[in-house]
């Protein structure tokens, strides 16, 4: 399993290499996400300094839809997700890859972000050992959500609305966590981060074991 | 009698009603042979 | 069904006597007569939680190959629809009770918060099944999102409770009638509870039966169009 999971997460990250998909748009979009909150709130008064763990995340996760809307789209050119099932990929492996792809794309990202938000909104980053621990726990959670929903989804028309409808709703307490855990660390009172962790840890776990359990169903031929 | 309380209480009744009727509506069509 | 009119006819009663007993309780100090809410309130949000591990269940039920069977799926649909009823009837009730007494329309306190994202999950529930027809591709995949997402439900209430509570010195308001409340407001909310669970059962029957027919009318329109098909190609 872990040797189909290898070989999907190298094949979807050596398409993202060459498509740079991630890189050239949902990059562009996270930061313009960034942007666009501060014309929404006012930049000279402090505000987006506060609220800047919460800005960071929520553009994290509307990234995040992105990124597992373009991992399952790869599937469908040319007939590519029957030839994964055809090769005899076992379909618990198959989701570990493709969400190990996705989480690394984030990770990428919420560097970037990170660097945004200290440049954009002028916030220090401070315990970057709990916002570093913060963001994989975080980051493994969305990754493995949202390509089990895109999974479900994916083949269908009206994926484009109905996926940030399924998603959204179901990765709230990660969004929830991750803003506290950040927000505890730039205070300075790491210590309070970590009931945090602990909610993205249990969060990451569950939705890894359901979507493996979810690849399993969908992929059985009933 | 508070606005409130007479708003909150018709709401449900109307509500439960009205989902109550569709059902049923759906129902006796689908009884009879056609849908729609 | 003879059982579903018995059924039927219990919950029409017990709900009748709910709203007697609810809207006749007296005015409290704290609450003045906005306590006539707990009648109808705490058991619309039971219910609503209650047709949630319904939806939860059939869809569990159907996955398992043993199980497996459509009247499943449909009991799924009937009770994630009932569950958008109930759910939204909380909220509202919810909003009216809060309004008056505490001053605010919505309060994000962990039950409230819960709540509304569960009417966000079956309306997304009920939308992925609006897009495609019926058939076992749609009852396996709606199952399996379901199940995804009845998970994030108790998830999201701690999380959100924690997010509420450990912020020192925040004292928050809650839709909670506080439990200074007597038995006559007990008993009114019990009668509601039995109330609204004999309403849910007996509207849950009656819509899966619409759902087994309509994928039984789908079914046979489908065969129908297939021979006309056939005919079609025989003749020419």
């Amino acid at each position: 399993m872990l040797h189909d999971a290898a070989l999907v997460a190298a094949k979807d990250l050596r398409i993202e290499r060459r498509s740079h998909v991630t890189t050239h748009q949902v990059a562009p979009f996270a930061v313009l996400v960034l942007v666009l909150f501060a014309f929404a709130l006012d930049p000279d008064r402090g505000v987006l300094d506060r609220a800047a763990p919460g800005l960071f995340w929520t553009a994290v996760v509307f990234s995040a839809v992105l990124a597992v809307q373009r991992s399952v789209a790869v599937e469908s050119a040319d007939r590519a997700g029957d030839a994964l099932r055809l090769a005899g990929l076992e379909p618990a492996g198959v989701f570990l890859g493709k969400a190990a792809a996705v989480a690394a794309q984030l990770l990428v990202l919420e560097v970037l972000l990170a660097a945004g938000i200290a440049v954009l909104y002028g916030t220090t980053l401070r315990s970057p050992f709990v916002l570093f621990a913060a963001a994989i726990l975080a980051t493994i959670g969305l990754a493995a959500a949202g390509t089990a929903y895109a999974a479900v989804v994916g083949g269908l028309g009206a994926r484009d609305t109905l996926l940030p409808l399924l998603l959204l709703p179901v990765v709230a307490p990660v969004l929830l966590g991750a803003t506290r855990a950040w927000e505890a660390s730039l205070d300075g009172v790491p210590g309070e981060a970590l009931p945090w962790l602990e909610l993205l840890a249990a969060f990451a776990v569950l939705y890894v074991a359901l979507g493996i359990a979810g690849y399993g169903v969908l992929q059985e031929e009933s | 009698m508070s606005a409130y309380v007479v708003a909150g209480y018709g709401v449900t009744v109307a509500a439960l009603g009205a989902y109550t009727i569709v059902v049923l509506r759906r129902l006796r069509r689908l009884r009879r042979g056609d849908d729609s | 069904m003879r059982s579903n009119r018995v059924l039927g006819a219990l919950a029409l009663i017990t709900l009748t006597g709910t709203f007697a007993l609810g809207l006749g309780l007296p005015a409290t100090e704290e609450q003045q007569t906005y306590a006539r809410f707990v009648a109808i309130h705490p058991p619309l949000a039971w219910t609503a939680y209650l047709a949630f591990g319904v939806t939860a269940a059939a869809s569990a039920l159907y996955l398992w190959p043993r199980t497996r069977r459509a009247r499943w799926d449909a009991v799924a649909e009937a009770s994630a629809e009932l569950g958008v009823l109930f759910t939204a009837l909380t909220l509202v009730t919810g909003s009216l009770w809060g309004r008056p007494t505490w001053g605010v329309w919505w309060t994000w306190d962990a039950r409230l918060t819960t709540t509304a994202l569960m009417l966000v999950i079956y309306l997304g529930y009920l939308a992925q099944r609006g897009v495609v027809d019926a058939g076992p591709a749609r009852a396996k995949r709606s199952a399996v999102v379901a199940l995804l997402s009845v998970v994030v439900v108790p998830v999201n209430h701690m999380a959100v409770e924690w997010w509420r509570t450990l912020h020192q010195g925040r004292s928050f308001v809650s839709l909670d009638p506080g439990g200074q409340l007597d038995g006559d407001f007990v008993a009114a909310m019990f009668l509601g509870l039995v109330a609204m669970t004999l309403t849910y059962a007996w509207l849950l029957v009656l819509r899966t039966q619409v759902a087994e027919a309509t994928g039984r009318s789908d079914a046979a329109a489908l065969e129908e169009a297939l021979a006309a098909r056939r005919r079609e190609a025989v003749s020419t």
